[in-house]
């Protein structure tokens, strides 16, 4: 690889990532409570509750078409009596996530866009570990943090940012590529930091390290294929569309053939518009 | 009969343009069976075709990736 123009110092990263404000304590926890197999559902769901804005923007999520129950909860008790606790669970983190990220980033980042691919590939992660009757509302939320390192960089390093956006437009390459060779660094490694920072669990970590580079592993060739379909079916797509380099032992080792996708294909652009207009509006 | 013909005619075209922008897209997903599986899959839903003849893998797609 060539030397990066602009490499970032490690140390200085790593400093600025620590004085990033965390998401709120109650989102912290549900993440830790994904691979814990003996839930606390009675106190992680009066917390919820007693949490008015998140309460509020769950029940709207729960209230839209996607999970057809269209104004017919008005109440946490009853989200979870009607849609399980896991899934609840994961709206509470999606709505979590996205408010718990409003800080103006530089750079020409543009949040909106950055968004709405994190939910596509949310919703592609979703589709496939359905089809690998993996954890679902696991990847849904992996999905929505695959990508966390990219608001880092804009958010820290906002000239560096806008540089490594040129590039990429110059030479037509990758992200990962661009990000490497103006920085020495890319998102999926900032992405890490931030969420070894944070004390994420590991299998979310193994999601957002590996997405673009798989290594053995189910939750990062999970999240990489999702990340593949969805820039496949251009949602959330920025304006130079791009399918990044795909790994064919990934695509093999999840068993994902046409056979698999061609059903999810329609259903994932659906859940794509309804999800967006749920969270994101 | 001439109004057929230039409906066919701009179909083709329309075809044509679809099949060389999902080209497109995957020109650095790679040059192997999965890329081409997945583009071959991409461009048969973009058709419309609800069950594509690429859905055992053995889809042409127009075009490759790069």
């Amino acid at each position: 690889m060539s030397t990066p123009t602009h490499p970032l110092d490690r140390d200085e990263l790593a400093r600025r990532i620590a004085a990033l404000p965390a998401l709120p304590p109650l989102v912290m926890d549900l993440l830790a409570s994904l691979q814990q197999e003996d839930l606390d559902v009675a106190t992680l769901a009066r917390r919820i509750a007693a949490d008015q804005g998140l309460l509020v923007r769950t029940l709207r999520i729960a209230n839209s078409p996607f999970y057809g129950l269209a104004g017919q909860v008005d109440s946490l008790d009853e989200a979870i009596l009607v849609l399980g606790f896991r899934t609840v669970r994961s709206l509470v983190l999606g709505a979590g996530i996205v408010g718990g990220f409003r800080h103006k980033a530089g750079g020409g980042f543009r949040a909106g866009v950055f968004w709405r691919h994190s939910v596509a590939v949310a919703v592609c992660a979703r589709a496939l570990a359905r089809a690998r009757r993996a954890n679902a509302e696991a990847a849904f939320t992996g999905g929505l943090l695959h990508d966390l390192g990219r608001y880092v960089m804009a958010l820290c390093y906002p000239l560096e940012f806008e540089r490594v956006v040129h590039l990429q437009a110059q030479r037509d390459c990758p992200h990962l590529e661009a990000e490497r060779a103006v920085l020495g660094v890319d998102h999926a490694e900032v992405g890490v930091m931030l969420a070894r920072a944070w004390g994420l669990p590991e299998g979310l970590i193994e999601g957002i390290s590996c997405h673009h580079e798989p290594g053995e592993n189910g939750a990062a060739d999970l999240m990489h294929c999702a990340e593949v379909l969805a820039h496949a079916l251009e949602l959330g797509h920025e304006h130079r569309g791009m399918v990044p380099p795909m790994d064919h032992q990934a695509w093999q080792r999840g068993g994902f053939d046409a056979v698999t996708l061609a059903p999810l294909l329609g259903q994932i652009e659906n859940e794509y518009e309804e999800v967006c207009n749920a969270l994101l509006s | 009969m001439a109004d057929a013909k230039t409906d066919q005619q701009s179909e083709r075209v329309h075809d044509d343009a679809l099949a060389e922008h999902v080209a497109w897209l995957f020109r650095h997903a790679g040059d192997h069976d999965s890329a081409r599986m997945l583009q071959a899959l991409v461009l048969a839903h973009r058709r419309g075709v609800a069950e594509p003849g690429a859905a055992d893998g053995s889809g042409e797609p127009q075009g490759g990736g790069a």
